[in-house]
């Protein structure tokens, strides 16, 4: 499986590399199993975010690494040592929470102060390291101020302040940017992204909002219902989504359920339920004949029959009815329906002229050999078509 | 023309809604406080010529000079009888409101109905009633007279101990109930803030979760000791003439003895230490500690 391949030739470095490594973890409440063998490293500067729907195991997760959990089985090494039953105040990582917590009988310098002054750090080395901290995020002269006088995006430096003056071998952020608007948060992914590199400490990130994922990760576990279905780059986890799961939650995918008929080299035909045939990269993967997978194609890889395709090599084509025709500004978001029933979305460029396809009209989808990926997995055929987070928003 | 008039109107209302909103307040204040007082301060003044005579205002100042001279170890007494039962108050009711404010979960409003449950029993007979639970033949007596260093005629009733354990018993639930408040205001995951940041249970405790208690303990303190330091009834009832407080003899002189000069002498100067020791207190304590 490529994300096992990813894991491994991480975590198979120089054991130092290695900041923190879960160890079949799984963690229950009851009968409810929050998190189930997770099982992956985290590299020592990496940026790692843990993504995925509320309730998928991230945050708990996240509380295992921090200390505010304790697993029910499996280990958590943390720089080698383990750490699976020490306590909060006695591991080397410190947490931006989702509220902040920042303490509200307290200045900012006393906040930001707190982690060193409890390490019985010199006072002067302490206002050194306080100031300097605060140079970094951007808010020298906020020292004297309290947190109630901070508006939430400052609130959320200074808390990011306050867990690194400590020097964590790693900081653990909890959906930090959550509270925050949209403009605020994209600033403050640069921005994360900016510090990480600036001071070098390993980050461990948990989010639901793919996006944030994508823009500041070195490496995503995408989770779902207490499991990692996938762990890899931003490219690997787009492009080469191991689960339909994955496919779906990162960006918007057509998905369609097809049956493998022959395999030549990395060459793989497969059939599709309406009975058209394709030929899909294998991707070094070896597929029987006759076993259930599913094909995507990502909406900007789906173009109109004839006109220039988005990579090399044909593909297939499927004919299918348009039922809606969308302006988004860059892209006109097109709805199809196939004759199965199947919704599916393409992002047209005017290049592809969409004004020439009225709703109701027919028209013939294409992609190109690379434009498709074959999802490792099955899917119900009711699942079939197009998903994407978005949807799964409106209809929650 | 017509729509000005109107917004005019409404303006005004605005402006004098907080007067009106605060006359009941006000007329209460001068009513049943400003005017007592007055009286009070009129009647310190005055001498009366003889015992069932009316007393007669006559800027007389003796009656100040008697209440510090021939009542100082009652003055003495109530405030170190009232400071022990402010202080075990808060050892005792700290502890309970703070379980009942993290532990609590679904019970915690049933909990703070059972520190009230009390207040059913007129405050007198709930003190008469301590009485013969401290009676010299009683159980718990009987179980103090098996400590070491007391022996078989030691005694509860009648002694220092049973008035500050009445006054303590009497006024606790006025410290439970604001520090349970300031307590519930208390976000717990700040303490999980301080633990990520290396405190033990215990600092992250004194750092964060004291500090933004402090407000209700303060106001717990003031609720406490400042009817503590006037009470007559657990003095009277649980303790012995050698334990009467400042309220004792107020009573007395007010209500047996009718010398309502030097009754109304002793009750100012009660009245102006206990605003002393409060201000110091709140100086102590940070005035932030009243505005949070």
């Amino acid at each position: 499986m490529v994300d096992g391949e990813v894991a491994r030739s991480v975590g198979n470095g120089n054991e130092s590399e290695t900041t923190i490594l879960l160890d079949a973890v799984t963690k229950r409440f009851g009968d409810y199993v929050a998190v189930e063998h997770a099982d992956f490293s985290i590299a020592r500067s990496e940026f790692f975010s843990m993504l995925g729907p509320s309730g998928c195991g991230k945050t708990t997760t996240l509380r295992m690494i921090a200390g505010f959990e304790t697993p029910t089985s499996g280990r958590i090494l943390l720089e080698g040592r383990d750490v699976s039953n020490t306590p909060p105040y006695k591991r080397d990582v410190n947490t931006v929470f989702q509220n902040y917590a920042l303490f509200p009988h307290m200045s900012i310098f006393d906040n930001v102060a707190f982690g060193l002054r409890t390490a019985k750090v010199p006072a002067a080395e302490v206002r050194t390291r306080v100031m300097e901290m605060l140079e970094v995020v951007r808010l020298p002269d906020m020292a004297d101020r309290r947190p109630n006088q901070l508006s939430g995006g400052q609130q959320q430096r200074i808390a990011l302040a306050r867990a690194l003056v400590n020097h964590p071998a790693a900081l653990l952020l909890d959906e930090p940017l959550g509270a925050l608007d949209l403009k605020l948060r994209q600033v403050m992914q640069l921005e994360l992204k900016r510090i990480q590199r600036d001071v070098g400490i390993t980050f461990v990130f948990v989010t639901h909002d793919q996006e944030e994922a994508l823009t500041m990760s070195d490496r995503i576990a995408v989770m779902t219902q207490g499991r990692v279905d996938q762990i890899g780059t931003p490219t690997e986890i787009y492009h080469t989504p191991s689960t339909p799961f994955v496919a779906g939650f990162i960006g918007t995918a057509n998905l369609l359920p097809v049956t493998v008929v022959s395999q030549s080299g990395d060459d793989v035909t497969v059939e599709t339920r309406l009975g058209g045939q394709c030929t899909v990269s294998a991707a070094g993967t070896t597929y029987a004949a006759g076993s259930e997978v599913t094909l995507m194609v990502r909406p900007e890889r789906l173009v109109p029959a004839g006109a220039p395709l988005h990579g090399a090599g044909s593909g297939a084509s499927i004919r299918a009815t348009v039922t809606s025709m969308v302006f988004q500004g860059p892209v006109v978001r097109c709805q199809v329906r196939t004759s199965a029933g199947a919704d599916l979305v393409a992002h047209l460029g005017p290049e592809d002229d969409p004004g020439s396809f009225p709703v109701g009209s027919e028209m013939e989808m294409t992609w190109s050999h690379d434009g498709a990926y074959l999802v490792p997995e099955p899917i119900a055929p009711d699942e079939a078509g197009v998903t994407s987070m978005e949807d799964d928003q409106t209809a929650a | 023309m017509a729509a000005a008039t109107t917004d005019d109107t409404g303006l005004r209302r605005g402006r004098f809604a907080p007067y009106g909103l605060l006359s009941p307040g006000i007329i209460w204040l001068l009513v049943f406080f400003l005017v007592p007082v007055v009286m009070l301060v009129r009647a310190s003044l005055s001498t009366k010529p003889s015992r069932f005579a009316e007393p007669v205002f006559s800027w007389d100042f003796s009656n100040y000079g008697s209440a510090l001279s021939e009542y100082s170890d009652e003055f003495i007494r109530s405030f170190l009888y009232a400071g022990t039962a402010t202080v075990l108050a808060i050892l005792i009711g700290y502890p309970l409101a703070y379980w009942i404010a993290t532990c609590g979960g679904r019970w915690k409003n049933f909990l703070i109905g059972l520190v009230v449950v009390p207040f059913f029993t007129s405050y007198l007979i709930r003190t008469i009633a301590w009485t013969s639970i401290l009676q010299d033949d009683g159980v718990v007596t009987g179980l103090y007279r098996l400590l070491p260093w007391v022996g078989s005629d030691g005694r509860i009733l009648a002694t220092p101990m049973a008035v500050i354990g009445g006054l303590t018993y009497n006024f606790i639930s006025f410290m439970i109930l604001p520090i349970y408040v300031s307590l519930e205001k208390i976000d717990f995951r700040l303490t999980e803030a301080a633990a990520d940041l290396g405190c033990t249970p215990w600092r992250a405790f004194r750092k964060v979760v004291l500090p933004l208690s402090l407000p209700g303990i303060f106001a717990g303190s003031l609720l406490v000791f400042i009817p503590a330091a006037g009470d007559y009834l657990n003095a009277r009832y649980l303790g012995s003439p050698q334990t009467s407080m400042i309220g004792t003899v107020v009573q007395n002189k007010f209500l047996v003895q009718f010398d309502y000069p030097q009754a109304a002498a002793l009750s100012l100067v009660l009245m102006v230490i206990i605003t002393v020791l409060v201000l110091i207190y709140s100086k102590f304590l940070g005035t932030e500690g009243l505005a949070v």
